[in-house]
């Protein structure tokens, strides 16, 4: 709904009429207009999205990444990108999904780019996993809730989890799962197809199971060592 | 429902809907296999939700802080990026030293040739003598194979 009243009753402006005169066709935000205001010159105006907006954007780096370095370099390089394509930022449309949309770019080139360093390092699951994934895998589906105890366990488990999987997989699996999105949403914030999308979701599906099938074999291959070990 | 929706359910589907939960809950207790798999699949999918959750809830992210960082990073982009005429000569910096080498190679070759003219003088003459020589017995030598292809 637009309202070039509402938007000067919000931020008492009183010359609000000649300022956005020239964006009457479309509905304005009260983020197109601090947008305007920070493509006139006024940093204070872009202060008051990045204040509006950044737990927004920490959360979707948090999701990718643990190390709190790399979260709050996304966090500023999703902002300081933002604030330069702020003139191709179309108005009336959701300025939240737009800097979430260059955020996942972030996070998907900081995956692509620790990929090809190979930072990845699978290790076995410890016993305590092994016998919560047990316990997990004998309950219903519906019926998994986890503890905080139980959240660390499952964190760690996950950390060993995902490193095995391209940057392309973990984006999907995160912003299905994590970020609760639909196929088309992660269309949207990608760039992809929706036909690639949901390609993509079947193929990281299955090397998620793949990537946990092969955590659970090692693990099935240290207890049978330690049992031979015992019978000798 | 069949087993192969179920598995699209549970690829594609939100499970936050609930027709999309009952559903999957539905055809589960008649299948097995299903079961199984709708089990395996919650289990991953709690993992994956749980990747960040292990640090402590988010201590107050300092907004402060965060302004300034941002402030800093714009500034210095904007002072690293070079003017118009900058960039583009960058643009094209590899290929000016292809030019400047290409143009010095010419040049002294030209040179060497201007020299070499200079100390021989009457070079320039027979050269044309002989080109000349060479274009008059080249096109008696296409007359005479023409000749020959006719009478063939």
């Amino acid at each position: 709904m637009l309202i070039n009243q509402s938007i000067e009753t919000t931020f008492g402006v009183g010359s609000g009429e000649t300022e956005l005169a020239q964006f009457n066709a479309v509905p304005l935000t009260a983020d197109d207009f601090l947008i305007e205001k920070t493509l006139n010159g006024d940093e204070v105006a872009f202060e008051s999205l990045m204040r509006k907006h950044h737990k927004r954007v920490f959360s979707i780096a948090r999701r990718f990444f643990r190390s709190r370095e790399t979260v709050e370099d996304i966090v500023q390089e999703t902002f300081s990108k933002a604030f330069f394509s702020l003139s191709s930022y179309r108005r009336g449309a959701a300025f939240d999904q737009w800097l979430a949309k260059i955020a996942v770019n972030n996070c998907y080139d900081e995956l692509r780019r620790r990929k090809k360093r190979s930072e990845s390092l699978i290790t076995d699951l410890s016993d305590d996993e092994e016998y919560w994934l047990e316990s997990k895998l004998s309950q219903s589906a519906f019926d998994i809730h986890l503890s905080e105890s139980e959240r660390e366990i499952a964190a760690e488990i996950s950390g060993k989890l995902l490193v095995g999987l391209s940057p392309e997989d973990r984006l999907v699996l995160t912003l299905l799962h994590a970020e609760n999105n639909s196929i088309r949403e992660i269309a949207h914030i990608t760039g992809w197809s929706e036909a690639k999308v949901k390609i993509r979701a079947f193929r990281a599906r299955h090397a998620m199971r793949k990537a946990f099938a092969r955590l659970r074999k090692a693990e099935e291959r240290k207890t049978v060592a330690i049992q031979g070990d015992r019978t000798k | 429902m069949k087993c192969r929706e179920a598995i699209r359910l549970m690829t594609y589907g939100r499970d936050a809907e609930t027709a999309v939960r009952s559903a999957l809950k539905g055809h589960a207790a008649s299948c097995p296999k299903c079961r199984h798999e709708l089990t395996t699949h919650s289990v991953l999918k709690s993992l994956v939700e749980q990747y960040s959750n292990h640090q402590a809830e988010q201590d107050a992210w300092e907004e402060t802080r965060l302004i300034n960082q941002v402030r800093a990073r714009i500034h210095a982009a904007r002072e690293n990026v070079p003017l118009t005429w900058e960039s583009a000569i960058i643009s094209i910096r590899s290929w000016l030293f292809a030019f400047a080498a290409a143009a010095i190679f010419l040049l002294a070759l030209s040179g060497q040739l201007a020299v070499k003219q200079n100390q021989s003088g009457g070079a320039a003459p027979q050269i044309e003598d002989l080109i000349s020589n060479n274009t008059q017995l080249n096109s008696s030598r296409d007359f005479n194979n023409d000749g020959a292809d006719n009478a063939r």
